[in-house]
């Protein structure tokens, strides 16, 4: 990209964080009819990290959805390594210690690793305090006809509200420099 | 009678499971139904495992790297290996898109229990698997004590 030094070296200081996200569908809302678990979060001292239940359609005698898995940091890394299809298998072999009902209730899933998404390559930017005090001005700073918004330029990352306060901090600056006649 | 035969070989085969689980070393093996490891595996994993486990997610299974976004750079016959240090360090500390895999001491709580990173040895080991697979052939090897000595030196509080 055709930018200075320091945009530069804010770019590249900040990778980008790995996550697995995996959808599991089940022939019946087994957490709420034989556990009565209603919406929330199963944390686990497992690769899948989180089971989050549904929070809509309860007592639905249909089909429900789980998320199966939601992980980060190596783990998210071991799930990237395999096939979509393995991805779902395990998450169904590892959720199984938690749920027995897993393996027979079980009908269809799907899985995303953030890694292997093309168009992100990753999930969310991964900031330190370090990196933070040293790159984070330069990369949110307007170099030549570059302005760069998202949630990796926020102070909240990973989170649509970091996108949104972003957006809102770009256009400030763009607008503090239209007003300047493009000196600001 | 079919049955009681039935019943009785599948209580034997409960019982040889689990005998594999608590005899010592039978933790560590990988049947072909389970492709993630916990971390207690990972921390026995070969060099190569370590490779199919993790790297092999971006860097792709022949190692030849990907594009999408961005780059995942090959590491298939690649000179910049020629130094262990410096590939150890990309691990240990993470460059441009990459991630550090260092083992995190700043966590607390839930994630400090589920986040599980590379530790020296680890790190030797993947790195000298590279080194000499996928086209590479750099034969000196990287200890543990080597990667420790790339770790950034720790801030004195002021």
């Amino acid at each position: 990209m055709n930018v200075g030094d320091a945009m530069t070296a804010a770019i590249a200081a900040v990778p980008y964080a790995a996550s697995t996200n995996i959808g599991l569908q089940f022939k019946r809302r087994f957490w709420e009819q034989d556990e009565y678990i209603y919406g929330g979060i199963t944390h686990a001292d497992l690769p899948i990290f989180n089971i989050s239940y549904p929070s809509y359609g309860f007592f639905d005698r249909g089909p429900g959805v789980l998320l199966g898995a939601y992980n980060w940091g190596p783990a998210a890394f071991q799930f990237a390594a395999l096939s979509p299809a393995e991805r779902v298998k395990e998450a169904v072999r590892l959720g199984n210690q938690i749920h027995p009902q897993y393996e027979k209730e079980f009908q269809n899933g799907i899985a995303v690793a953030w890694h292997r998404s093309p168009f992100t390559i990753g999930c969310f930017g991964e900031w330190t305090e370090d990196s933070r005090a040293t790159h984070c001005d330069n990369l949110c700073r307007i170099d030549g006809r570059i302005a760069l918004a998202g949630e990796h330029a926020s102070y909240l990352p990973a989170w649509q509200e970091g996108a949104v306060t972003s957006a809102l901090d770009a256009i400030g600056r763009v607008h503090a420099r239209a007003v300047a006649g493009g000196a600001a | 009678m079919k049955t009681a035969a039935r019943g009785y070989l599948s209580a034997l085969c409960w019982l040889f499971a689990a005998t594999a689980w608590l005899m010592p070393g039978a933790r560590q093996a990988q049947t072909a139904e389970q492709r993630i490891l916990s971390g207690d595996q990972l921390a026995h994993a070969s060099g190569e495992q370590i490779f199919q486990h993790i790297c092999q997610g971006c860097h792709m299974p022949d190692a030849h790297g990907a594009t999408g976004a961005g780059i995942y750079s090959a590491l298939a016959i690649d000179q910049n290996l020629a130094s262990a240090q410096f590939m150890a360090s990309v691990v240990l500390n993470g460059r441009r898109d990459m991630p550090s895999f260092v083992v995190r001491h700043d966590l607390q709580g839930f994630e400090a229990m589920v986040r599980v990173g590379l530790d020296d040895a680890q790190i030797a080991k993947v790195v000298n698997y590279v080194r000499i697979s996928f086209g590479n052939h750099y034969a000196d090897k990287l200890s543990a004590a080597d990667v420790a000595a790339l770790h950034a030196p720790k801030k004195e509080s002021p």
